[in-house]
């Protein structure tokens, strides 16, 4: 009978121990799953936020570019290309509107206090730079 | 008998010289003053009437220049020359006579002033402080087309000129925009002086209003016109070679006109005569690239 006893306390424990220890081990794995979903669900919540803020910069792009487009003095120039005039004589002066026009676009579009634009210039419905043109930059792009 | 009058001849001679040159106008004679005075016209961006404009901002660093108080006097083109001389300049084609007694209001004339060669002859120039050109131009609608330009100046003036025949001409007599400087009188041509004002930049409203088929227009203006007017009007060409505009100072004042060239060099040097032209005429440079090349 005391035999029994003696052979049978150690292995409760041993029971009980190996219990408590998957118990910690299964926890332990938990725990990790949850952190690792945590990351890869913050990662995902990041990329969407990125992605959202780069769809508003494209965004707000493609609107400078219609804002550049629609423009006046490039409606000036347009029109009075229409009419025939010369570079030489007159023609340019609109070229000269949408440089200035240009460059004071460029110097209020910031992002975080850096320039947006590296350069912008004007084409045509062909792809062509108007002749004459001389971007912002100096070059002569035709 | 008659040396002693010979004498008396180159004496009082020589007193009147000396009399005129020692007349309270020149440089000496504004700084005793403690100011200048700047005779201006309101004219496209040299005055604009918003007590600045490119000539404004000259003459008031001129003032600065030579230590004196500045002092704008509002003019016309019909009185200007009459205000710095005190005299009437009455032309007689390339010649000028000097009549009447009128006060002499202003030291200094500087308001986009063309150098012209009937001008020289009644007043002193500095060195040109801008280039400028007429052109000819017409409504939108008006059924002649713009000249596309050949390389040659004087073969697109000739094509511009041609272009005129027998139509409405709008101009100014005495000014920048006078056929006579031209060779347009005497032509056929239906010239109509704009004479309810001097301000040239009624010009295109007149134009616009139907009071001639064409005008005359300088290129500082046209560059203004362009824009404010876009698609109302066009320019057809050019009509004179390029011209060169300065300020103007009384013949007894070269020491004033000296040191206004000093001046021109100093601001040409340090940047504020470029930072000017960029403020006023952002496009001028490309119309005339040869003036505003650096030298040296």
């Amino acid at each position: 009978m005391i035999a029994r006893v003696k052979f049978g306390w150690p292995l409760v424990g041993a029971v009980l121990f190996g219990l408590y220890a998957s118990a910690l081990l299964w926890n332990g794995f938990r725990s990790d799953d949850q952190l690792r979903a945590e990351a890869n669900a913050r990662l995902v919540a990041d990329s969407a936020q990125r992605a959202a803020t780069i769809g508003d910069f494209v965004s707000e792009r493609r609107n400078d570019v219609a804002d550049f487009s629609d423009s006046h003095e490039v409606a000036n120039y347009l029109v009075n290309k229409a009419l025939g005039m010369s570079p030489l004589y007159g023609l340019n002066a609109n070229l000269d509107a949408i440089d200035e026009m240009f460059r004071r676009k460029m110097a209020q579009t910031t992002a975080r206090g850096e320039p947006v634009y590296a350069r912008v210039a004007l084409f045509d419905e062909t792809g062509a730079a108007p002749k004459r043109w001389r971007s912002w930059s100096g070059e002569i792009t035709t | 008998m008659r040396l002693a009058m010979r004498t008396l001849t180159v004496a009082a001679t020589l007193v009147l010289s000396l009399a005129g040159l020692a007349r309270a106008d020149d440089l000496d004679d504004v700084r005793a003053r403690g100011e200048l005075r700047h005779l201006g016209i309101r004219y496209a961006n040299f005055v604009t009437g918003a007590d600045d404009g490119f000539d404004v901002e000259l003459a008031q660093g001129f003032a600065k220049f030579i230590g004196v108080k500045y002092t704008f006097v509002a003019t016309d083109f019909y009185s200007v020359m009459r205000d710095l001389l005190g005299k009437d300049v009455i032309r007689h084609g390339d010649e000028v006579s000097l009549e009447g007694a009128y006060p002499e209001r202003g030291d200094i004339i500087a308001t986009g002033f063309t150098m012209l060669p009937w001008r020289e002859k009644a007043v002193l120039y500095s060195e040109p402080t801008f280039p400028s050109q007429v052109w000819l131009v017409a409504r939108a609608d008006a059924a002649d087309s713009p000249i596309k330009g050949s390389g040659s100046l004087a073969k697109d003036i000739d094509d511009t000129k041609a272009m005129i025949g027998a139509k409405s001409l709008l101009v100014m007599e005495r000014t920048c925009l006078d056929p006579a400087n031209y060779g347009l009188k005497g032509k056929g041509i239906d010239l109509r002086a704009y004479t309810k004002n001097t301000n040239l930049n009624e010009m295109v409203p007149a134009l616009l209003n139907g009071e001639s088929e064409l005008t005359l227009l300088d290129v500082p203006d046209a560059l203004l016109d362009l824009q404010k007017w876009a698609g109302k009007i066009k320019v057809l060409g050019p009509i004179s070679d390029h011209q060169q505009l300065a300020a103007a100072f009384r013949k007894s004042g070269p020491h004033l006109r000296d040191a206004f060239n000093d001046y021109l060099h100093q601001i040409k040097a340090d940047g504020t005569y470029d930072a000017l032209v960029n403020k006023y005429y952002p496009g001028v440079r490309r119309y005339f690239p040869a003036f505003f090349a650096k030298k040296g």
